[in-house]
C-alpha cells in the first residue's frame, strides 16, 4: 500500500517507481517530478525534494506544496469494508460490469470521487453529492477505494 | 452571456417539438404538467412498452412537449435511455429542456454535457432548487449559463417557480451551445476519422461518433441501417484501434473528460454539508435499517395489502359487484336487452352467463377497477414518498434466494391484488430474464385477493393447521421453483443498485394525477383484454367445448386428485376467474361434498392453477406467445402434480385434518 498515487488532475491511479512517462521527457529520470503518464500532469515527488517543501514555506498565503503533490493512496480496500460514516475515495471501478459502472459514473461515481459511506447491511449505502445509492455487496466488493482523510488521520 | 451568444444558432420561437429529458425522479413529469397544464395519460412509444407523453405547451407556444422516460445515461443502456436516444437520434426535435436536479449539480451537469455535444437547441432547467437552497447549496446559475452557453433557469416545478421564466426562454427560442469538449487524443483522433463515414441524424457527427466510440447500444442499432457495409467495417476498425490506443476504455475516459471540465469550472460544485441535511420525515436510515426498517416494512405491506386486498378487493368490489352490478344495473340492463334483442345466442352474446356485459364489462368495472384504483393510490403514495426503493433494500436478501433482487417485491405485493396487473408492472425490472421469471412465480403461487379471499375462509372454518399447511406447500413451491427456474432460465441473476431518493411528504394533488392518468391508461389496455376473454368462453360453452373441457378432467380430478367429479367444472371456471374456481369450491365444502383434507388439496391445486384468461392474455401481450404458452405448460401440469403428491401424503402418513 501507499505506492500506487491518483493524479490530482485526471484522477489517474498509477504506480510513481515505474516512471512510465519519463521515456517521453527530455529531462529524463531523477529529476524529483512525477509525471502522469495519462495527462502528464507534473507533481513534485515529496520523498525527493526537500528543497520544494522549504520553498513551499515562503508562500503562506500562496500555492503549498502539497497542493501540488500526488496523494499517496493509503488503506486500499473494497466499499463493502468500509465503515459506516467513513469518507473514501474512489480509486477503481474496473472490475464491474459495463452497465454498473455506467450507471454510476452517471451519478459522478468515478475515480478520484468522495463518498460517504452510510450503511453496510443489508446492502451498501453511500451518499455522493446529495444523492443516496444502494448496491449488493459484490458490487460494493468490485469498487475499490482509499482514505481520504488520511493526512488528518496521522494528525499531519 | 448575449456578447457571446451573438453568433449562435437562435432556434424560432414557433419550432413544432420540444422534449423533456432528464434523469429519473428529477421533476420532468410535474414540469411536464406545468407547461403543457395536463398531465397525458401515457402512449406507447412505437416497437417498445416504454410510455411517452405528448402535450401542447399552454401560455400562447405554438408547439409540442414530450415528456421522454428518465435517462441515466448516454450511452443508452435500459430500455428507457434507448427510447430516448431514438428520439433524439430520429425524432426531429427542435430543441430540448434539460430537467436536472439542482441538489446533484456535478450529475446534471454530466449529462447536460452529452446533450450539448448533440448539437441540440438546449436549456437547462436546475430543478427543486428550492430543496438545494434548504440544503445550504450556493448556485450560480449565471456563472453555468457563461461556461455552457446555453440559457439555465432555476426552477421549483412542484411550486411553479420558474416555470414563467422557462416559457419565457421557449418563447425566444432554445441555443445551440458552442461549447466543444476536448478528449483524449486517441478519441479525438477515432472521432475525426469517423465523422465522414456517418449519415446526417438528428445529432452532431462527432456526438454520433462518440457514442460509436462508447459502444452505444441503440446508436450502433441505428447506424446498422443507416450506413453501407464497407464503412460499417471501417467504423468498426477505428473503434477496434482506438479501443487499443486508449488507455482505459473509451467510454469511461470521455466520462473522466467530462467530469474533470465540470469540476474544474464548479470544484465541489455541490459539496455536503458537514451536518446531514434535514430530514422532513425522520431519519432516511431508519428506513433501511436492517432491524428498525422491519416494523415499518412490516407496517407498509400490510398497509398495503389492508387497503388493496381488504378493503379495495373486499369491501368496494362486494359493493360494486353485489349492490351495484348484481341488483342494479345487471337487472336492468338484462331486461332491457331481452327485450330488444329477439335473438336468443345473441342476448346470450351480450348478457348471457359468459356475456360481453355480465362477464367482460362487470368483471373489469366491479372487480378489477376498484382493486387498480386502490392499488394505483397505495403505489402513487409510495412512489411520491420515495419509500419504494427502500423497499427493495429491505426485501433484497429474500428475493436473492430464488434468483431475483429487492425490485420484484413490487409486483409479487401486486400479484396478491390482482396477477393481471402485476404481471404488467413486471416492466419495472430490469432484465428480460427477471421479468419472465417474476411472471411465472405470479401465474403458478400468488393467489389474487379475489381468490384468496376465499381460500382463507374456507380453510379458516376447518382449523388454522389448515390454513398454514396450505401457505407452507404454496410458499414452498414457490421457493422451489423460483430457485430452480433461475438456474434453468438463460442470464445472470441482476445484482441490485439503486438510487434511494429523499423521503418526501406525498403531495396530494401529486397522487390523484397520477393515478387518473394510470386508471385511464390501465382501462384502455385492459377492458379490450376482458371483453375477448368473455368472447373465447362464450365461444367454448356455444360449441360444447366447455362441456367436455369439464368431462374430460374428470379421470384426473377423480383418480389423481381424489376429489369429488364436480371438482373439474370447478377447476375450468377458474380459468375464467380465479375466484370462480374457488367459489365452486367453496360450495362444494359447505354441502358436505368435500372432507377437510379434500378441501386442502383442491386449495393447493386451485391456487397453484393457470391464472385467469385475463392474465395469460396480458402474459401474452407483455411477453409474446410462445413465453405465456410455455408458463401455462408448466403451471397446468405442476398444480395437479402437488396436489396429487399432497393427496397421497395424506393416504400414506393417514393424517387426517
Amino acid at each position: 500500500m501507499g505506492n500506487r498515487h491518483v493524479c490530482p488532475v485526471c484522477t489517474t491511479e498509477f504506480d510513481p517507481s515505474a516512471r512510465a512517462a519519463c521515456s517521453a521527457c527530455p529531462v529524463g529520470r531523477g529529476c524529483h517530478m512525477i509525471c502522469c503518464p495519462h495527462c502528464g500532469h507534473t507533481t513534485i515527488d515529496s520523498s525527493q525534494s526537500q528543497l520544494a517543501g522549504w520553498v513551499s514555506t515562503l508562500f503562506k498565503d500562496g500555492t503549498n506544496v502539497d497542493d501540488t503533490m500526488l496523494r499517496p493512496i493509503h488503506n486500499k480496500r473494497c466499499l463493502s469494508q468500509v465503515g459506516r460514516g467513513q469518507r473514501v475515495c474512489v480509486l477503481d471501478l474496473t472490475r464491474l460490469p459495463a452497465v454498473r459502472r455506467r450507471f454510476l459514473h452517471s451519478f459522478g461515481v468515478t475515480p478520484g470521487a468522495t463518498l460517504v459511506v452510510r450503511q453496510q447491511n443489508p446492502l451498501t449505502i453511500f451518499e455522493i453529492d446529495h444523492t443516496e445509492l444502494a448496491l449488493e455487496r459484490e458490487l460494493a466488493e468490485a469498487v475499490v477505494v482509499g482514505d481520504v482523510d488520511y493526512d488528518e488521520a496521522v494528525g499531519s | 452571456m448575449t456578447a457571446m451568444l451573438d453568433n449562435m444558432t437562435q432556434v424560432a420561437a414557433s419550432h413544432r417539438l420540444i422534449a423533456l429529458v432528464g434523469h429519473a425522479n428529477v421533476g420532468k413529469s410535474v414540469l411536464f404538467h406545468r407547461l403543457t397544464g395536463r398531465y397525458t395519460p401515457v402512449a406507447n412509444f412505437p416497437g417498445t412498452t416504454v410510455e411517452v407523453a405528448r402535450g401542447d405547451l399552454n401560455g400562447g407556444l405554438e408547439a409540442t412537449l414530450l415528456d421522454t422516460p428518465g435517462v441515466v445515461t448516454f450511452p443508452a443502456t435500459t430500455e428507457e435511455e434507448q427510447v430516448t436516444a431514438r428520439i433524439l437520434l430520429e425524432g426531429e426535435l427542435d430543441g430540448v429542456i434539460q430537467v436536472g436536479d439542482a441538489k446533484n449539480l456535478r450529475r446534471t451537469l454530466l449529462l447536460c454535457l452529452s446533450l450539448i455535444e448533440m448539437g441540440i437547441p438546449l436549456a437547462l432547467a436546475l430543478n427543486m432548487i428550492d430543496e438545494a437552497e434548504r440544503s445550504g447549496i450556493a448556485l450560480a446559475p449565471a456563472a453555468i449559463e457563461e461556461h455552457l452557453g446555453i440559457p439555465v433557469i432555476p426552477t421549483a416545478a412542484v411550486l411553479g417557480t420558474g416555470v414563467d421564466a422557462l416559457r419565457q426562454v421557449l418563447g425566444d427560442g432554445l441555443i445551440v451551445s458552442p461549447l466543444r469538449m476536448r478528449y483524449a487524443s486517441a478519441i479525438e483522433l477515432a472521432a475525426d476519422e469517423l465523422e465522414p463515414l456517418l449519415p446526417t441524424s438528428g445529432l452532431r457527427h462527432r456526438a454520433l461518433a462518440l457514442l460509436w466510440l462508447g459502444r452505444d447500444p441503440s446508436i450502433e442499432a441505428w447506424l446498422l441501417d443507416h450506413v453501407s457495409q464497407p464503412n460499417l467495417d471501417r467504423m468498426r476498425a477505428i473503434r477496434d484501434r482506438a479501443e487499443q490506443t486508449a488507455f482505459e476504455p473509451i467510454e469511461a475516459s470521455i466520462h473522466r473528460s467530462r467530469l474533470s471540465f465540470i469540476e474544474a469550472l464548479f470544484p465541489n460544485p455541490t459539496e455536503m454539508p458537514a451536518a446531514p441535511p434535514k430530514r422532513r420525515l425522520g431519519p432516511n436510515e431508519w428506513t433501511t435499517h436492517p432491524i428498525l426498517g422491519l416494523p415499518l416494512l412490516a407496517a407498509v405491506l400490510f398497509g398495503l395489502y389492508y387497503f388493496v386486498g381488504v378493503f379495495g378487493a373486499g369491501t368496494v368490489v362486494d359493493w360494486l359487484e353485489g349492490t351495484v352490478f348484481g341488483a342494479w344495473l345487471n337487472p336492468l340492463i338484462i331486461g332491457f336487452v331481452e327485450r330488444l334483442i329477439p335473438v336468443p345466442w345473441l342476448a346470450d352474446l351480450l348478457v348471457g352467463p359468459y356475456g360481453l356485459w355480465t362477464v367482460g364489462i362487470t368483471y373489469a368495472v366491479a372487480l378489477i377497477l376498484p382493486i387498480v384504483t386502490t392499488f394505483f393510490l397505495a403505489f402513487a403514495v409510495l412512489e411520491d414518498s420515495g419509500y419504494f426503493p427502500r423497499l427493495s433494500v429491505l426485501t433484497n436478501r429474500a428475493f436473492r434466494s430464488i434468483g431475483l433482487n429487492g425490485r420484484a417485491v413490487l409486483p409479487m405485493i401486486l400479484g396478491l391484488g390482482c396477477v393481471t396487473m402485476a404481471t404488467m408492472s413486471t416492466r419495472v425490472l430490469e432484465s428480460r430474464r427477471d421479468r419472465l421469471l417474476v411472471i411465472l412465480l405470479l401465474a403458478l403461487a400468488i393467489p389474487c385477493s379475489a381468490q384468496l379471499g376465499i381460500v382463507m375462509g374456507m380453510l379458516a372454518s376447518i382449523s388454522l393447521g389448515a390454513t398454514l399447511l396450505w401457505g407452507l406447500v404454496v410458499l414452498l413451491v414457490l421457493v422451489a421453483v423460483g430457485w430452480l427456474a433461475a438456474r434453468l432460465l438463460p442470464g445472470e441473476p441482476t445484482p441490485l443498485l439503486v438510487e434511494l431518493p429523499p423521503l418526501r411528504r406525498p403531495q396530494l394533488s401529486n397522487v390523484l394525477i397520477k393515478t387518473a392518468a394510470r386508471l385511464e391508461w390501465y382501462m384502455r389496455e385492459v377492458i379490450p383484454l376482458f371483453l375477448i376473454g368473455a368472447l373465447v368462453m362464450f365461444g367454448l360453452d356455444r360449441t360444447g367445448l366447455l362441456d367436455w373441457l369439464i368431462a374430460s378432467g374428470q379421470p384426473l380430478v377423480t383418480g389423481w386428485l381424489g376429489l369429488p367429479s364436480e371438482t373439474s367444472a370447478a377447476l375450468v371456471m377458474g380459468f375464467l376467474r380465479r375466484d370462480f374456481g374457488a367459489t365452486g369450491l367453496f360450495l362444494m365444502g359447505t354441502s358436505g361434498l368435500l372432507t377437510a383434507n379434500q378441501t386442502i388439496v383442491a386449495m393447493v391445486t386451485v391456487t397453484l392453477f393457470v391464472p385467469c384468461v385475463a392474465s395469460v392474455l396480458v402474459i401474452a401481450r407483455e411477453r409474446g406467445w410462445r413465453p405465456a404458452l410455455a408458463i401455462t405448460a408448466v403451471i397446468f401440469p405442476l398444480a395437479f402434480l402437488i396436489g396429487g403428491l399432497l393427496h397421497r401424503f395424506f393416504l400414506l402418513t393417514g393424517w387426517t385434518l
